[in-house]
């Protein structure tokens, strides 16, 4: 198999674009961001290279912005309406608020699947490679309904059915994506997914399991005197091994579920085929790890950082308040303008690299082979997306 | 002059291999069989390349169409650079682009009247009712104890507790608040009632049934029904609920406005502005609400509200008018205040508290500080 992606971006460019990006959103009430999104999605997607070819990037901020004010019409209708009705069942029975509480809840994470299916329909559809663009068939609404159940499932189950969800959404949406007349295949099942995830599931619920053993314990102690507590937490000396658990625990979780998200996307890959082509992903765990690890440690000294810098502060602001305020207001500015550059630069743009410069197949020219078809593209950007801030890039 | 170039048709993927010259006004396209396949018009042509790139160009002709054309011989790319003045140029929207941009955003514009008009009250008091009262409970306590450390702070007396204490004097205004429960015929818990000691005049009610009353405002009420007019007042926010429809109000203000104008984007402190003006507006209809019900108690039980006009004289000379910044004063215009309690004309005869009540309301706080 041959590497067929390659990520050939200009950081600088990135940072300019971002940074004025904020720029204009201040004077604009953050309507720049139409634009802005606009022409940063140029930059990122031409940054993608597939043999000697770049993605281009067709949307127009028009699209975009049409597109939220649709959303906003309809968001403003649904939950005035979901609003009444919340208030309805509060006047028929306050002890009914439970349920109201968790219908807002479904209706709010159904909404974000509906927009989410949308946004990647709308971003595909503008989407070219050699004149060629991509297409998410299928319905939202039968994506949210199929991710609401399996969803449920899963915090029913405790998460055994979690592989089930991860498979059911990655079979809808890799089935329904198309490039040109040529359907893409996905032949992965849920099985493939549990193999990934098991030791995980088991080690979240010992986990869960530990933190309300704990709680249940504290509980206990709660209502005892404060003497006999501390009596109990130093002579036990059990405080001290819970903490060390639970950090412990979370690190090994969080380096699991980082390990299990690499593989389920490697195994995600190899289940994929397009026009007799099939692929692979050769992405390495340690790879990802340093990136996360270097963003993590840059994350701590930048917080460590404005913390320092509050302190002192604290002690200015009494002698000298003009300048302590304007300080504050200089940090805020700068993390402001500086936060999503470094994010993109340290983060967003090492993994996109690592993650195209993995990706192998058997047929680099299958790209070429492809004609246009007629399907219809959405008319409009991804407005309820917008507005629910997913996925903002 | 000629240069090869890979053109895309926009049909299939597969590439082309073009020969291209400039024949002023076009750039004509030849395939291999040297036929003619295209005539793009320079002054149509744009570099789609994000960022520029100086030794290629992908060359479109039109936004409707997906054709493209690549080029990478690097003086072939200076003579399309002269010829073609338009290269980095946006290009025009089709005529009556505007139209949907308009459309939608005068359908936004009456969506956003008519849920800030009439949704968002409905909404509140429906959600605000919602709330269970152990919540609205603790969130009533817990903006109590942070006025009340607040104000502790400000009076520079951290050792001492500033809420003031007597019995005679708290047994009469609580008896008094009943006396309101009893005439409004309202079905509320339990009325709570705090006396804090602060050099500033104020009181407002919280939710769950509490209301802050301070020193300096009883200091300044120099007649018993005009402390029964601010609490006739601050009830009337309680039954109507105004304190956690606010909070409610405040939250579907804050939503809709971080909707509108994103997150991402510098938004939030635009937002934050934007629901300050638009929830002081709907508190300064709440305080015309409690004032109606101030006026409409102190008539069932025969109490006269006009010694509250002196008080509230004196208060609007204590905060000057906001003037260019009224949009975000939560309270109404004081003169419009009193004049209409003014037009309420002569309420009753009996006066709130008895003689020895009110003396030991008066100097309830004198201990404290």
């Amino acid at each position: 198999m041959q590497s067929f992606v390659s990520v050939d971006i200009s950081r600088r460019a990135v940072a300019g674009r971002l940074l004025l990006n904020k720029i204009l959103g201040i004077p604009t009430l953050g309507f720049y961001r139409f634009w802005g999104k606009t022409h940063l999605r140029r930059l990122l997607w031409q940054s993608i290279k597939i043999g000697e070819d770049r993605l281009q990037y067709h949307g127009t901020a028009k699209e975009l912005f049409i597109g939220f004010l649709i959303a906003l019409v309809i968001m403003t209708v649904i939950f005035t309406g979901l609003g009444i009705l919340l208030g309805i069942i509060s006047l028929a029975g306050p002890q009914l608020s439970a349920v109201s509480s968790l219908l807002n809840f479904v209706v709010l994470y159904c909404f974000w699947q509906f927009a989410l299916y949308r946004l990647w329909r709308y971003r595909l559809s503008r989407t070219s490679l050699r004149s060629i663009r991509f297409y998410l068939k299928g319905r939202a609404m039968a994506y949210m309904g199929k991710v609401f159940i399996w969803s449920v499932l899963s915090v029913v189950t405790l998460g055994w059915a979690y592989p089930k969800l991860l498979a059911v959404r990655a079979t809808y949406m890799l089935n329904n994506l198309a490039f040109g007349d040529q359907d893409f295949h996905y032949s992965g099942r849920a099985a493939g997914f549990y193999k990934i995830y098991w030791p995980l599931i088991l080690l979240a619920q010992f986990f869960v399991a530990g933190i309300l053993g704990f709680l249940v314990i504290s509980e206990e102690l709660m209502g005892a005197p404060l003497e006999e507590i501390e009596q109990s937490i130093v002579h036990v000396g059990f405080l001290p091994q819970v903490q060390i658990a639970a950090g412990v625990g979370f690190v090994a979780l969080s380096m699991m579920f980082l390990i299990a998200r690499v593989q389920s996307f490697k195994y995600q890959v190899s289940r994929i085929e397009f026009a007799g082509a099939s692929f692979r992903s050769e992405l390495r765990f340690r790879k990802i790890l340093l990136i996360l690890v270097v963003m993590g440690v840059l994350g701590l000294v930048g917080y460590a950082l404005v913390i320092g810098i509050f302190v002192s502060i604290a002690t200015l602001m009494q002698t000298q308040p003009g300048v302590g305020m304007a300080v504050i207001l200089g940090l805020f500015l700068t993390i402001y303008l500086v936060m999503d550059i470094v994010m993109y630069l340290l983060l967003f743009i090492p993994l996109m690299k690592e993650i195209g410069k993995s990706l192998k197949t058997d047929d680099e020219d299958v790209f070429a082979k492809v004609a246009t078809t007629s399907v219809n593209s959405p008319k409009y950007g991804e407005g309820l997306a917008d507005a629910l801030d997913v996925g903002a890039f | 002059m000629h240069a090869i170039g890979r053109y895309f048709d926009g049909k299939t993927a597969q590439e082309t291999r073009v020969v291209l010259t400039i024949v002023e006004p076009d750039l004509c396209l030849y395939d291999e069989a040297k036929n003619l396949i295209g005539r793009w018009p320079l002054a149509d042509l744009r570099d789609e390349n994000a960022p520029y790139r100086p030794n290629e160009l992908t060359l479109s002709h039109s936004h409707e169409s997906d054709e493209r054309l690549v080029v990478t011989e690097p003086v072939f790319i200076e003579s399309l650079k002269i010829a073609s003045p338009n290269l980095r140029k946006r290009r025009k929207g089709a005529a009556g682009w505007w139209k949907p941009v308009v459309a939608w955003t005068a359908a936004v514009v009456v969506c956003a009247g008519l849920f800030f008009g009439y949704g968002l009250p409905v909404l509140a008091y429906g959600i605000a009712s919602l709330v269970p009262y152990d919540t609205r409970s603790k969130i009533g306590e817990g903006v109590e104890n942070i006025v009340i450390q607040r104000l502790a702070k400000t009076t520079k007396n951290n050792e001492t507790n500033p809420v003031c204490e007597g019995a005679v004097a708290q047994s009469a205004i609580e008896g008094l608040v009943q006396e309101f429960v009893t005439a409004a015929d309202a079905d509320i818990p339990p009325v709570k009632v705090t006396v804090i000691s602060s050099k500033v005049p104020n009181a407002f009610a919280l939710p769950a049934g509490r209301m802050v009353i301070t020193s300096a405002l009883i200091d300044m009420a120099e007649d018993p029904n005009a402390l029964a007019g601010v609490l006739a007042h601050e009830f009337g926010h309680l039954v109507e609920k105004h304190p956690m429809s606010l909070f409610v109000t405040n939250v579907g203000i804050a939503a809709f406005f971080s909707m509108a104008l994103g997150d991402v984007s510098g938004g939030t402190v635009i937002a934050a502005v934007a629901q300050s003006a638009s929830g002081a507006a709907y508190s300064r209809s709440y305080e015309d609400d409690a004032d109606e019900t101030a006026v409409y108690l102190m008539n069932r039980l025969d109490m006269d509200i006009a010694p509250v006009l002196p008080l509230l004289k004196k208060l609007g000379e204590k905060v000057p008018e906001a003037g260019l910044f009224s949009v975000f004063s939560s309270h109404p215009d004081m003169d419009s205040r009193i004049q209409a309690i003014k037009e309420a004309k002569t309420t009753g005869t009996l006066n709130a508290f008895s003689e020895r009540a009110w003396a030991a309301i008066k100097i309830m706080c004198k201990g404290s500080v």
